[in-house]
């Protein structure tokens, strides 16, 4: 009985946000990052997936902690699409708040999600296959070299970003946001008033 | 002769059956015999084999065996379905640079992985299986499955030796997209147990409908349920029969005082909260009782009203109770009777949910309308 209850719609929703978003942030990256078209999209594609999965553990952990009564607001929300009508004045300026705290949140997540996948994309110079077919006493060495660049340019990474990029970033952000909205808000009017 | 002919008939559908009946027999017992030694064919009659074992073994060697069928079976799996070419997506051999498209093989085998990590192997060591063992196979199995798939990719076969190798940077491209869409496909699954949790601690919800919502949708359409204030109410009539049955009428006058009843009723209605298994949403269902006076007696009117969320909203959904109490002389002091009546209103005959019009129930699971 309960079993037949399932997440259709939001799956739907939420590839269609994603395929909105990738799409609008791939040609960001096409016009601003200096790479090809194939690899801002993959580039999209990996940074959205991230900000997507991060949000839902962030909820997934949250929801723990949740007071009984905010638990009834999301469960009001999730399957009759309101929330309660009493607290109509705080609860549009507490979502317009999240909204916002959600945008910057976003938008850091996938700026280090790009800079890490950037640095984890980068070819090692040390580790070719001809060096290790001559003398193979050295691999344990190149090995361990290996990794500690690795480890070396994930520190860079996080502490460092290069300032063009994170334009680019918060410009694909802004965009794909918009979009979204877009599509939400169009919903919201569809609803009330189709 | 038209039975003769009938039966000319029949004797050759029974020939034409058996033999397809024995080239079926053929060809599952040629799939199972290994065309060598070295092939999937043999794993797989190993966990065959090593299953048989564990019916004659006893103890720690037949729970040995029963986790070699699950160690012999995912791999001879794994290399059979990653071995059939038609098990594979976006494949093509011919195109120039060749595509190296993506295997299947590792979301089949996932599947029997999950199924030994989270099913059988708690069952072999504790005995038991776990409450969210199913859960949490379906909520790793996407992630399983992707770790299977990029396991081929940091190993590196040299001469004799397996090696590690870290995959080149194309390759990594693709297994962090491989990676990000699994986990966002485990996320829904415990997203669906979530809502199956939230249902469990809510269950008035289901007498509702969800036609509104953005996240979840009824598959398949069922009866309304009746909410859980009419189990409370019918729960509430014992305890209420108790209180007020055989009692003194000055007594039973005083107990029916606004502020009297107020303090036992809701007393009553905790009593029937706590005896019917105590849930999340039981603060929700608020009990509130009404007295008015009929002929010799009084009517008492118990009203249970939904304030969790709920699809319409500005209307309460109440659902009523009247018990009856009169006035009876078994002696010469009048004492007082109670009666119930079944329960009336939302879930009880009336539903919230607009039903039946055509579409939204099946014929067979129409109810018959007044």
């Amino acid at each position: 009985m309960k079993e037949s209850v399932l997440p259709l719609e939001m799956i739907l929703f939420q590839t269609l946000l994603l395929l909105v978003a990738i799409d609008l942030e791939a040609r960001v990256f096409y016009r601003r990052l200096n790479v090809g078209r194939q690899t801002s999209i993959k580039y999209a594609i990996s940074i959205n997936l991230l900000a997507t999965i991060i949000s839902w553990l962030v909820f997934f952990i949250a929801k723990n902690w949740f007071p009984q009564d905010l638990e009834e607001e999301v469960i009001g929300f999730i399957f009759f699409d309101r929330v309660s009508p009493n607290q109509t004045q705080q609860i549009t300026l507490l979502t317009v708040s999240i909204i916002i705290a959600i945008f910057f949140a976003t938008f850091l997540v996938k700026l280090k999600g790009l800079d890490l996948l950037q640095a984890l994309l980068q070819d090692t110079p040390i580790l070719e296959d001809q060096d290790q077919d001559q003398d193979e006493n050295q691999e344990p060495a190149n090995k361990r070299i290996y990794w500690e660049t690795l480890a070396n340019r994930f520190n860079q990474a996080t502490v460092y970003t290069d300032p063009n990029q994170a334009t680019t970033v918060l410009l694909a952000n802004a965009f794909s946001y918009s979009g979204i909205m877009l599509i939400l808000f169009t919903r919201f009017l569809l609803k009330d008033f189709g | 002769m038209f039975k003769f002919i009938r039966e000319t008939i029949e004797f050759f559908l029974a020939v034409v059956l058996l033999e397809w009946i024995g080239g079926f027999i053929k060809k599952t017992v040629n799939f199972f015999i290994p065309p060598t030694v070295f092939s999937y064919q043999t794993l797989i009659l190993l966990s065959i084999f090593s299953h048989l074992m564990s019916f004659l073994a006893t103890g720690i060697v037949r729970k040995f065996f029963i986790g070699m069928v699950g160690v012999f079976l995912v791999l001879g799996v794994y290399w059979g379905t990653t071995s059939n070419k038609k098990l594979w997506l976006y494949r093509d051999e011919k195109a120039k640079p060749k595509k190296e498209g993506l295997p299947l093989s590792p979301w089949i085998t996932g599947v029997i992985v999950c199924i030994y990590l989270f099913i059988t192997f708690p069952r072999l060591i504790f005995g038991s299986i776990p409450e969210s063992g199913g859960q949490a196979a379906l909520v790793s199995w996407p992630i399983i499955s992707a770790i299977i798939a990029a396991a081929p990719f940091f190993m590196r076969l040299e001469g004799e030796e397996l090696t590690a190798k870290t995959p080149p940077p194309p390759k990594r491209q693709s297994l962090v997209i491989l990676f990000g869409i699994n986990i966002l496909l485990s996320c829904w699954f415990q997203f669906y147990f979530l809502i199956q949790n939230w249902l469990t601690q809510y269950p008035s919800l289901l007498a509702d409908d969800f036609q509104q919502s953005a996240f979840v949708e009824r598959v398949i359409p069922t009866l309304p349920v009746a909410p859980r204030g009419v189990e409370i109410l019918n729960a509430m009539e014992p305890p209420l029969q108790e209180q007020l049955n055989g009692k003194l009428w000055s007594e039973v006058e005083k107990l029916l005082l606004k502020e009297e009843r107020e303090k036992w009723v809701t007393s009553i209605a905790e009593q029937a909260k706590t005896k019917l298994s105590p849930l999340k949403e039981d603060r929700l269902w608020e009990v509130t009782s009404d007295v008015s006076s009929r002929e010799s007696g009084y009517n008492l009117e118990l009203q249970a009203i939904w304030q969790g969320p709920r699809s319409q909203e500005g209307k309460s959904y109440p659902i009523q109770k009247s018990c009856q109490i009169t006035q009876v002389y078994p002696q010469k002091v009048a004492t007082s009777n109670v009666e119930c009546e079944p329960v009336k209103g939302w879930g009880a005959g009336e539903t919230i949910i607009k039903q039946p019009q055509g579409d939204y129930l099946p014929p067979w699971l129409k109810l018959p309308t007044e």
